[in-house]
């Protein structure tokens, strides 16, 4: 359900309108512009006694469109009760444990994480969350927060808003999941012979600015500055080699006076790496690509109950108005009879998703669409 | 993709890959970054190190070292499949993908499904395994040769990686196991320094090879010195070496001896030389062809010493027992004797044999004893001690008296087992203690018989001396002529002396018999001085001598005595003063030497500047019939009765007395004496005689008093009072003792204290009230409490008593109370009934205090002005009245002005005003006759309302 004026009247409004069953919660996915007073709604959901958890993101979607104000309303069933996982820059992991599979007695099911997309460590995190739920999950999620990449709360639940944090809810149901980019390799390979975290360093043994400087001036015929970095930088990201897939890509966000580089999402030491370019065509077409991904055993157009999609916020910087395309190649593959199978998601700062059968990632730059049959 | 840029691909990608490996010491570590590495970049789904182990029976187990993800992990330890070891053993890598047979065998992980294992050789260690679900038909050879030399690079590193984990763990074991080899020789080491013994050890030579600290101490020999010596040489006197060294030899041969393996005593001898005597305990131990002999050796000399002190003293005791004069017997718990020593025999008549084994209570105790004797067995179960007296009887039958002291027996686990007593015969001290009670009582009746001699002798000569006094008198009133004049002083002189004498020997004799009591009342001890003054005024003023008495201000209140024994015990240290002094000071001073809450401590000093006694005599002026000089018997006369009875006095009372003299100097008589303190200050009685002298006492004279009171302080203080005011009393115990007296006479006053048992006050006044037949019925009666409650106050008033008065009472209130209640019962008769007369407060219409300042006190002055006042007023007041009703205002005038000074003098100062008042209206043009005649008439009225108060006064002039 989409709240279009999100006041917190309207959304205490609506809620009202949802019946919750045993283990159902409420999921918010606010668009940042306009976004109501948290603590207040807090307030007056935990009056009512709603379990519910949420995130503020640069945008949300529902069906073809897209907009940048406005609230998404999901009732989800949940194995468990959503955990709220705190401390995660600094490794503490506040809440990860509370997390109880022993009497677990659920099949497949799915790990819907919603994560604050400014913070560090967050490759740790995933990599716990991995251990714990592996076994049983896949993953979806989406890192929050505001497109200006300011450090504010952004992730809510019964408990309070918080920054620095995520929620895990366990949907006892299987996902199909599709991850694609569809942004092409420009130059490299390329080593980042020195980083740390989410600084690249060195390239290749060399300032890291000085080699991505060469080539994105090159290819743009623009002079790189710090200063225009921020809108030139999302059309040339880095893309981490895998073989067999594509590249995990991470998002070049600003430079220092060292010349490092600053990405969203961590880089380790001797990552090869590419710099990417993207064309519209293409990225479309990963679109394609992913909603196939995720049918690849059912019949066309995917019966889906419901489709969660996250699409990274550059996605839709770098498309503009063709952007509505790309929802739409999600959605004409889909079958959509009423208002619960018309895909939902949000416009995200990073992207997680377990590929496949391997390794729990945060992409950037990335459309990850998860339906559930 | 061009070659060449996928061979740039690859071989950045092994790039990486190898730059992964070996990035920790830790083989964990390791293989995490390696692991997290490959699978991320080869898209693979789980990598794992699984270790090689061989069992006992030569199965080879693989152990899962390292899996990544950590969730993929199913089994740690497996029998791994045949097929796969020996395909391993000749090829370093193998893929096996989900469609070939064997793959079944290989599935160790979670969440396998479609797709394909590669295995890699790490050596002897083990091998890598790869799972990839997007590699169906299995891993390309071309991905397996590129990845095998990175896994070589892992292989070697992970060898490193645990040799070096070996090296550390081998490392801290042996450090380990060096501290606890270092740990453990330590602690012998400090066993064998702590032990209390000296230990000693020898190699087969019989050379020390072991010294302890003890060894130090005990021989004198550091450690240093000690080692390497062979041990008899070193610590046995010489004479002993033969014999220590043929012992050493013959149990090495035949490991057979007396000493080893013994505990057994030896000389040794110190470093310095001294020998001393050593416990030695030997034991040997055959360590390979070696003997060890270890020695833990005590020195003993202080136990021997010990031991000889306590043999010594036990004989010393034993010879004590026995031969002391004391009986010693010991016992059982059944009373059986266990032992008994010689005087206990003796004393019994008995032999030790005839004891010995005997019930002592059935031998030797009557049924008296045995029951008292019971009890203190008793007594000795609770392990107390006890002495006490008991009779035996001994073998002859006799009874004798034994003191006894017993205490428990135990043994030497503290256990009682018995008692032990030692008995003192007696027998001889009861003997004497029975002779001399029965002396005592001879004597006591003898002392009866003399007292009573002594009574009745002085009651025999005072009547024929009473007779012989009686008739000097008779004959001095018969004129006779000088001659017979002298002889008639000297007889009464001598029979003055003669009842004196009687007196004395009667107080003394009364002291003797312990029947002086003394009386517990308060009095006024500088009043009691002043008394004595008067006494000895004339006396005093015959020989030319000064006197002097003091009394120290810091007594403030009324003390509690005997003031009639003061008086006799100052009385005869005056007397003695005056007889022995001819000129000079006679003083007598009265000091607070200390003051509690309940009591004075006051010294007495009687000083003269008489004859003085010696100091050789001075101790024996205080005994009977003791003067300090025979001389002074002749001279002074006296019995030499005074001085004993005084010191009696004194010290019957708590005092002590002493005497401080020189001759020719004087002598001081000083005792202390501690009184009571009343409460009651002096300052209070002391107005009693001021006021009596004037003002009110003339009001209160002659009055008859019944006094309703049951504390006998109060009594006594409200009984001063009157006698002060010379009024008359009686005295009434409680309100039924009151009701009597007041049927049988009529009261001027009745003082009532109202809490009184049996009839209280209220309840008395009330009878005295109703009953018509009463004389008191309208007399004024003043309840006395001692608690101001509001409630006995009401209740006084509606009992119908005329005031009310809280204790303690001050004599001056009480007067005036007494006053105003006359006054409201008894008001004087105006001359003119129709008047209305003001008669407020008379008493205070008067002051004599002017006419007093101007005398200087002479009270017959102010008694002749009053006289004079209460002959002159009737008459002026009559002619007053006269000349005012004539309106004859000038003789009126002239009147007025003569009367004036006289009220003024009496302090009639409200009566004085109005005469001034009356002065100024006549003075005035023209006169108010009216207004002035109404004035004149009150002036009359007032005044003769006053004179009866003064007659009252005149009349007991």
């Amino acid at each position: 359900m989409l709240i279009k004026n999100a006041s917190i009247q309207d959304i205490i409004q609506s809620v009202d309108t949802v019946h919750l069953a045993d283990g159902e919660v409420i999921m918010l996915l606010i668009g940042e512009e306009h976004a109501p007073d948290i603590p207040v709604l807090i307030d007056a959901l935990n009056e009512k006694n709603i379990p519910f958890f949420g995130g503020i993101f640069p945008g949300v979607i529902l069906g073809n469109q897209w907009y940048r104000t406005g609230c998404i309303l999901k009732k989800i069933q949940t194995a468990i009760p959503p955990i709220c996982i705190s401390g995660i820059a600094s490794g503490q992991f506040s809440g990860l444990h509370e997390i109880n599979t022993d009497s677990w007695n659920f099949g497949n099911s799915t790990a819907l994480i919603l994560l604050d997309g400014m913070t560090t460590n967050t490759d740790r995190l995933l990599e716990e969350l991995n251990d714990l739920l592996g076994e049983r999950c896949r993953f979806i999620g989406a890192g929050a927060g505001s497109m200006r990449l300011q450090r504010k709360p952004c992730i809510f639940n019964n408990d309070g808003f918080m920054g620095d944090a995520a929620v895990v809810c366990v949907i006892p149901k299987e996902i199909l999941l599709g991850v694609r980019h569809g942004w092409e390799k420009l130059a490299g390979p390329l080593v980042a012979t020195e980083t740390k975290g989410c600084v690249i360093t060195q390239l290749n043994w060399r300032r890291a600015i000085d080699v991505y400087r060469e080539i994105v001036e090159q290819d743009s015929g623009l002079n790189l500055t710090r200063e225009n970095f921020i809108t030139i930088s999302p059309g040339y990201p880095f893309g981490i080699f895998r073989e067999k897939e594509d590249d995990i890509v991470r998002d070049p966000i600003a430079f220092n006076d060292n010349g490092e580089i600053i990405c969203i999402g961590e880089v380790r030491p001797n990552t090869v790496l590419h710099i990417l370019k993207g064309r519209p065509d293409s990225l479309l077409e990963a679109a394609r690509k992913a909603i196939n991904d995720c049918g690849e055993n059912s019949a066309r157009p995917i019966n889906a109950e419901s489709t969660f999609l996250v699409e990274c916020i550059t996605r839709n910087m770098f498309l503009g108005e063709q952007f509505v395309k790309e929802i739409d190649v999600i959605r004409e593959n889909l079958v959509v009879h009423s208002e619960a199978q018309e895909p939902y998601g949000v416009l995200s700062l990073g992207e997680i998703a377990s590929y496949g059968d391997g390794l729990l990632e945060l992409f950037n730059k990335t459309i990850v669409v998860g339906t559930f049959l | 993709m061009t070659d060449s840029v996928k061979i740039i691909q690859d071989i950045s990608l092994l790039y990486e890959l190898s730059l992964s490996v070996g990035s920790s010491l830790d083989p964990g570590e390791n293989c995490y970054h390696f692991l997290n590495t490959l699978i991320s970049r080869k898209s693979l789904n789980f990598g794992a190190i699984w270790l090689n182990r061989t069992a006992a029976d030569g199965t080879t187990f693989c152990d899962l070292f390292y899996i990544y993800p950590h969730f993929r992990e199913a089994q740690a330890s497996v029998a791994f499949s045949r097929y796969i070891l020996d395909e391993l053993s000749s090829k370093p890598y193998l893929s096996i993908s989900s469609q070939e047979p064997h793959f079944e065998e290989l599935l160790h992980e979670k969440k396998v499904g479609k797709g394909s294992y590669a295995f890699f050789k790490l050596g002897d260690l083990g091998f890598l395994k790869l799972f990839a679900s997007n590699r169906p038909d299995g891993f390309p050879e071309i991905e397996m040769a590129q990845l095998k030399q990175v896994v070589d690079k892992l292989k070697t590193s992970l060898d490193g990686c645990f040799a070096h984990v070996k090296l550390l763990e081998e490392t801290e074991s042996r450090l380990v196991a060096q501290k606890a080899l270092e740990e453990s020789e330590n602690k012998l080491r400090r066993i064998i320094d702590s032990s209390l013994d000296a230990v000693v050890s020898a190699d087969g030579e019989g050379n020390i090879i072991e010294w302890n600290a003890q060894a130090e101490k005990m021989f004198g020999y550091s450690r240093k010195e000690a080692l390497g010596q062979e041990f008899w040489s070193l610590l046995v006197p010489q004479r002993h070496w033969a014999i220590n060294q043929s012992k050493y030899q013959e149990y090495l041969k035949t490991t057979d001896g007396t000493v080893v393996n013994n505990r057994f005593e030896i000389k040794c001898v110190r470093k310095n030389g001294t020998e001393f005597p050593v416990e030695l305990s030997l034991t040997a131990e055959k360590q390979d062809k070696n003997t060890l002999f270890i020695g833990f050796g005590r020195d003993i000399t202080e136990q021997k010493n010990a031991r000889k002190a306590i043999r010594e003293s036990e004989e010393k005791y034993r010879d004590v027992l026995e031969n002391m004069e004391l009986g010693l017997m010991e016992v059982d718990l059944e009373e059986n004797i266990l032992r008994v020593n010689n005087a206990f025999c003796q004393m019994l008549g008995y032999s030790p044999e005839e004891l010995v084994g005997k019930n002592a209570a059935e031998t030797f105790l009557n049924e008296t004893s045995r029951k008292y004797i019971s009890q203190q067995v008793e007594e000795r179960e609770k392990t107390l001690s006890g002495v006490y007296e008991i009779q035996m009887r001994r073998k002859d039958g006799a009874l004798i008296w034994g003191l006894i002291s017993a205490a428990p027996l135990k043994n030497a686990r503290g256990q009682i087992i018995g008692s032990i007593g030692i008995q003192y015969d007696l027998t001889e001290r009861k003997k004497l203690e029975h002779e001399l009670a029965e002396a005592k009582l001879v004597a006591d009746r003898a002392r009866l018989a003399e007292r009573q001699f002594l009574t009745h002798m002085s009651h025999e000569i005072r009547t024929p001396i009473n007779a012989v006094i009686g008739m000097t008198h008779l004959l001095d009133a018969t004129q006779p002529n000088p001659t017979q004049k002298e002889y008639l002083n000297s007889l009464r002189f001598s029979a003055d002396s003669l009842l004196g004498i009687v007196d004395n020997i009667l107080d003394l004799s009364k002291i003797e018999a312990g029947e002086i009591e003394f009386e517990q009342k308060p009095f006024n001890l500088g009043y009691l001085l002043k008394s004595l003054l008067h006494a000895f005024k004339f006396k005093i003023e015959e020989k030319d001598l000064q006197f002097k008495e003091t009394v120290d201000p810091a007594i403030e209140n009324l003390v509690v005595g005997d003031p009639t024994r003061i008086n006799q015990i100052l009385t005869n240290l005056l007397g003695n003063a005056l007889k022995f002094t001819e000129k000079g000071l006679i003083s007598l001073s009265l000091k607070l030497l200390s003051k509690s809450e309940r009591y004075y401590l006051i010294e007495f000093r009687v000083c003269d500047t008489g004859i003085g006694i010696p100091a050789d005599k001075q101790d024996t002026i205080f005994e009977y019939f003791k003067q300090a000089d025979v001389q002074i018997n002749r001279k002074f006369g006296g019995t030499g009765l005074g001085l004993t009875i005084v010191k009696q006095l004194v010290e019957m009372q708590g005092g002590t007395i002493r005497v401080e003299s020189q001759p020719g100097t004087g002598s001081d008589f000083i005792f202390t004496l501690r009184f009571g303190d009343s409460g009651i200050p002096v300052a209070d009685q002391e107005l009693l005689p001021e006021m009596g002298q004037w003002n009110s006492q003339k009001l209160t004279k002659g009055l008859h008093f019944l006094i309703v009171e049951d504390n006998l302080i109060n009594q006594t203080l409200i009984c001063k009072a009157i006698q002060i005011w010379e009024g008359t009393f009686e005295v009434a115990n409680n309100g039924l003792e009151a009701l009597k007296r007041t049927m049988e006479q009529r009261f001027d006053v009745i003082l009532m204290d109202i809490h009184m048992p049996e009839l209280d006050g209220c309840e008395t006044a009330l009878a005295i009230r109703k009953d018509e037949k009463n004389p008191n019925k309208n007399v004024p009666i003043l309840a006395l409490t001692a608690a101001a409650m509001s409630d006995d106050k009401r209740r006084a008033f509606e009992s119908g008593m005329n005031g009310f008065l809280t204790k303690p009472i001050s004599p001056k209130a009480l007067q005036e109370h007494i006053l105003r209640s006359i006054q409201e019962i008894q008001p004087i008769p105006a001359p003119d009934p129709g008047r209305d007369i003001d008669l407020a407060d008379p008493a205070q219409q008067i002051d004599l205090s002017y006419l007093l300042d101007l005398s200087n006190g002479d009270i017959a002055f102010v008694d002749n002005i009053i006289d004079a006042f209460l002959t002159e007023t009737p008459v002026a007041l009559q002619n007053l009245d006269i000349l005012a009703k004539q309106n004859s205002w000038e003789q009126a005038f002239n009147v007025l002005h003569k009367l004036k000074p006289n009220l003024a003098m009496l302090g009639m100062k409200d009566l004085h005003e109005q005469v001034c008042i009356i002065e100024t209206s006549i003075k005035n043009e023209p006169i108010d006759a009216d207004k002035t005649a109404l004035l004149v008439e009150t002036l009359i009225s007032k005044t003769q309302a006053v004179l009866p108060l003064l007659k009252r006064q005149n009349m007991t002039v």
